[in-house]
């Protein structure tokens, strides 16, 4: 090839990708959504003069044309490679993969955020209970704890998350999951546990509260691919987990109260278990409020669970022991209105958060 | 709209270059007039007006200077047309500088005035000073507005330089041609400025923002910080100023380079004759050499490059620590001249390390925007404050960036290039060599795109200046 042909192919190819990129761009049509990512991706801007002129016009254009970008999954896909391949990067928007597990590298520990947690915590303790009520809390670790390590990643001391816990919780009393949870209870591509791998876990939890109880679970599967949160932020290649959930003959009497909608809704949302969040169809998901009535049971004993998103998977489990469970997402509903809707008296409380909310507790209210 | 954004690379530009080029050639300043100002309003739509007004005043000046040419009137219009961009450039960059520095030393209360800083304004202004300064030295006056518009707001080069002076582009505004050679040119410079930006300053720029939020440092992080600091300011800058090149020649134009390997001098003499190369010359032929350049006593001389250097460093924000960064290279030069100079000539590995270790803790002040990040960083590269060498994040770090750290050191020397062209004069690799340097083009075009398709918003750092 001499060098003028080297120069006409070179200006072909430019020019041919700049047009093609044009017409694709402008012709094609933008979706609207983006499941890999669960975020709506950002529409066309309407023009007027104001927006203009404080260029929100434009800033907004900007977002709408690179969220609307032609292949975008494709294309992050690719820079994704790169930077493994190429650079070499040892996480890709602070996600790795290490065992086939996608991970969150949460780093560094902040103690403010816990603190904030933990006096938040504190002032429903004080404000909302009695010395009758028997309060316990606990943590869920990351799965960056159980794989840092070993793939030198980035990881903070947990054990000081837990004992500046201790420090702070006076009133409650602490139950370790730490021991009772591996790598393996939680799905490869998100960041949340398995419920068919949490019979140890919900029967630690009950032991602790001084509930003994056994209750015999059928094992039943989502047929459709679950992609977890991870896949989508990392663009990472990795092949899809299955959702399974556990049943037993006592779960069909049960009765979900979403106090949030005012509306029944299922214990197993298996609409929902197709949607952008499968992780949703346990206990409807992201709510703050969610009764639990269980009449299948002999004994009075309530609990009224404060939790994050793993609580919702793991509160069928404790059903067993209790008559009814409240579901509490301090996240979505201010501590200062617990009291108009949830009568504290007699039950039994748990604090159930994950580290990483811990961590980031600016979520909560 | 910055160029390494889908909005300019795929909407604004494929639509330029087609209206550019299917419109006849008499009428294609007047094209890149009316596209430059649609680039700019998009970035600045308040401002457009004041750049209009900037070129109104820049064009009128010039038609009373050269008409009387050579006397009083001449000489007064120059002086009050310097005065009125000089003036415009004060005000909206300086203004709440000086209040501030009021503020402090008086201890009385003056509001700030509400100001954006116009984008490019450093740029234009300085553009439109060497236009009037060159026109009252004895260049042709531009007669036609729009030729004069399509010079100082010409988009490729209005927001972040090179500055082109008047002299230089004088005749390609009315006479150039485009060829395909010219255009394969500017898309390999575009390409490569591109890459520069987005695949190498871009990841300096996270990797900065990790270091600036880590509670975890050390020793070896803040040299590591600096060092990134160091590659991103460099491939940002020069990346930017490869696309204006490149974009300049895909509508014909010939711009001056303003990088040459900055990081392979052996003197901070070298240093500035490589690095931004269009503002160092601008300072010397506008401000220097006016003043009598190193054609008076020593005494003087030290004055001048005072002077200069202040403004050099001013130039680049409304802060004293580019005030300070601007002195700290006057006294380095200052050194070289009467001290050093013979000595480094004589030993050039030493002369190389030097350059690189007073230009990285130059950075460290160029990047410190107040003085106890300034104090705090130089206690953090030199262990003055008990940090210890190394840490658990800066070794993750250190490990996670090693390839991008190696490819930036690599892409501030001619290695590439030179590897590249020697295999290019072998008769039997010449020819993979080009079909090498096709796919690299059009690699790292899908590459950036990923890349701008995945990431946010990243403004280049010179806008600001």
């Amino acid at each position: 090839m001499n060098d003028k042909w080297k120069n006409k192919w070179i200006c072909i190819l430019f020019v041919s990708i700049l047009g093609i990129g044009f017409l694709t761009v402008v012709f094609t049509k933008k979706e609207t959504v983006s499941l890999s990512e669960r975020r709506k991706l950002a529409s066309k801007p309407k023009f007027s003069i104001e927006s203009y002129l404080n260029g929100s016009y434009m800033r907004d254009f900007e977002a709408y044309a690179v969220d609307g970008f032609p292949k975008r999954d494709s294309f992050r896909r690719l820079k994704t490679f790169w930077e493994r391949m190429v650079l070499n990067k040892k996480d890709h928007h602070k996600i790795y993969k290490e065992q086939g597990h996608l991970v969150a590298m949460d780093y560094p520990y902040q103690p403010t955020s816990v603190k904030k947690a933990s006096k938040r915590f504190s002032w429903i303790i004080e404000e909302c209970l009695t010395e009758e009520n028997k309060v316990y809390y606990s943590v869920i670790p990351d799965k960056n704890y159980f794989l840092a390590e070993e793939s030198e990643h980035l990881m903070y001391q947990y054990e000081e998350l837990v004992s500046q816990l201790n420090q702070e919780m006076n009133h409650a009393k602490y139950i370790d999951l730490f021991p009772s949870l591996e790598i393996d209870d939680y799905y490869k591509t998100d960041a949340h546990w398995k419920q068919e791998n949490l019979l140890d876990v919900s029967q630690k939890l009950l032991k602790s509260m001084g509930i003994f109880t056994t209750c015999k679970y059928e094992k039943k599967k989502v047929k459709d691919d679950f992609y977890g949160v991870y896949a989508g932020q990392s663009a990472l290649p990795v092949s899809p987990d299955h959702i399974q959930y556990l049943v037993s003959k006592e779960m069909k009497n049960v009765q979900v109260y979403d106090m949030q909608n005012n509306k029944i809704i299922p214990l197993y949302d298996l609409r929902k278990a197709k949607g952008k969040d499968p992780y949703e169809m346990f206990v409807g998901g992201a709510l703050s409020l969610v009764q639990i009535k269980n009449p299948s049971v002999r004994t009075q004993k309530r609990l009224v669970l404060f939790r994050d998103s793993f609580g919702s998977s793991i509160a069928p489990l404790l059903l067993s022991g209790y008559q009814e469970i409240i579901l509490v997402d301090i996240r979505y509903l201010s501590p200062s209105q617990l009291k108009k809707y949830i009568d504290f008296t007699d039950q039994d409380i748990l604090f159930l958060y994950s580290t990483y909310v811990l961590n980031h507790s600016e979520t909560i209210k | 709209m910055i160029f390494s954004s889908i909005p300019f690379m795929y909407y604004f530009l494929p639509i330029i270059l087609l209206v550019y080029y299917v419109t006849p050639r008499k009428r294609r300043n007047a094209i890149l007039f009316i596209s430059s100002l649609l680039f700019y309003a998009w970035g600045e739509p308040k401002y457009v007006l004041l750049m209009l007004l900037s070129i109104v005043q820049g064009y009128v000046s010039a038609q009373i200077i050269e008409k009387y040419r050579e006397t009083k009137v001449a000489r007064g219009t120059v002086f009050v047309s310097v005065i009125l961009s000089v003036g415009s450039l004060l005000y909206f960059k300086y203004t709440n500088f000086f209040i501030e520095n009021l503020r402090a030393i008086t201890g009385g209360y003056v509001s700030f005035v509400k100001i954006v800083l116009p984008i490019g304004i450093s740029f234009y202004t300085f553009q439109l000073i060497s236009y009037v300064v060159d026109v009252y030295r004895g260049a042709r006056a531009q007669r036609n507005f729009l030729d004069l518009g399509a010079y100082i707001a010409m988009f490729p080069q209005l927001i972040a330089g090179p500055i082109i002076r008047y002299e230089e582009i004088e005749s390609q505004l009315s006479n150039r041609t485009s060829c395909f050679e010219q255009s394969a040119n500017g898309i390999r410079r575009f390409c490569i400025g591109l890459a520069k930006k987005v695949l190498l300053a871009n990841q300096f720029g996270e990797f900065i923002t990790i270091f600036r939020q880590s509670s975890d440092l050390s020793v070896l992080y803040y040299w590591m910080y600096i060092l990134a600091f160091s590659l991103q300011i460099y491939f940002d800058f020069s990346g930017y100023s490869d696309m204006a090149i490149g974009l300049g020649k895909l509508f014909g134009f010939e711009f001056s380079e303003n990088f040459n390997y900055p990081y392979i001098s052996k003197s901070i003499t070298e240093f500035w004759r490589r690095w931004h190369i269009s503002l160092g010359m601008w300072f010397r032929d506008y401000v220097y050499i006016p003043l009598g350049g190193n054609k008076v006593g020593v005494a003087r001389h030290l004055c001048n490059i005072g002077i200069v250097w202040f403004l050099t460093g001013f130039w680049h924000g409304a802060s004293w620590n580019f005030a300070l960064w601007g002195m700290y290279f006057a006294m380095l030069l200052v050194i070289e001249k009467y001290v050093l100079c013979k000595h480094l000539q004589k030993h050039p590995i030493i002369a190389h390390l030097y350059v690189i270790v007073v230009v990285l803790l130059g950075f460290v002040i160029f990047n410190a925007e107040q003085l106890h990040i300034l104090c705090s960083d130089f206690k953090g590269l030199f262990g003055m404050n008990g940090l210890p060498f190394a840490s658990k994040e800066a070794f993750y770090y250190f490990k996670s960036n090693f390839i991008l750290f190696i490819v930036g050191i690599l892409g501030v020397t001619p290695f590439v290039k030179n590897v590249f062209v020697k295999a290019r004069r072998r008769e039997g690799i010449r020819a993979v060599m080009d079909v090498v340097e096709i796919l690299l083009l059009v690699g790292a075009l899908v590459i950036v795109t990923a890349y701008l398709v995945d990431g946010s918003y990243n403004p280049f750092l010179y806008f600001r200046f």
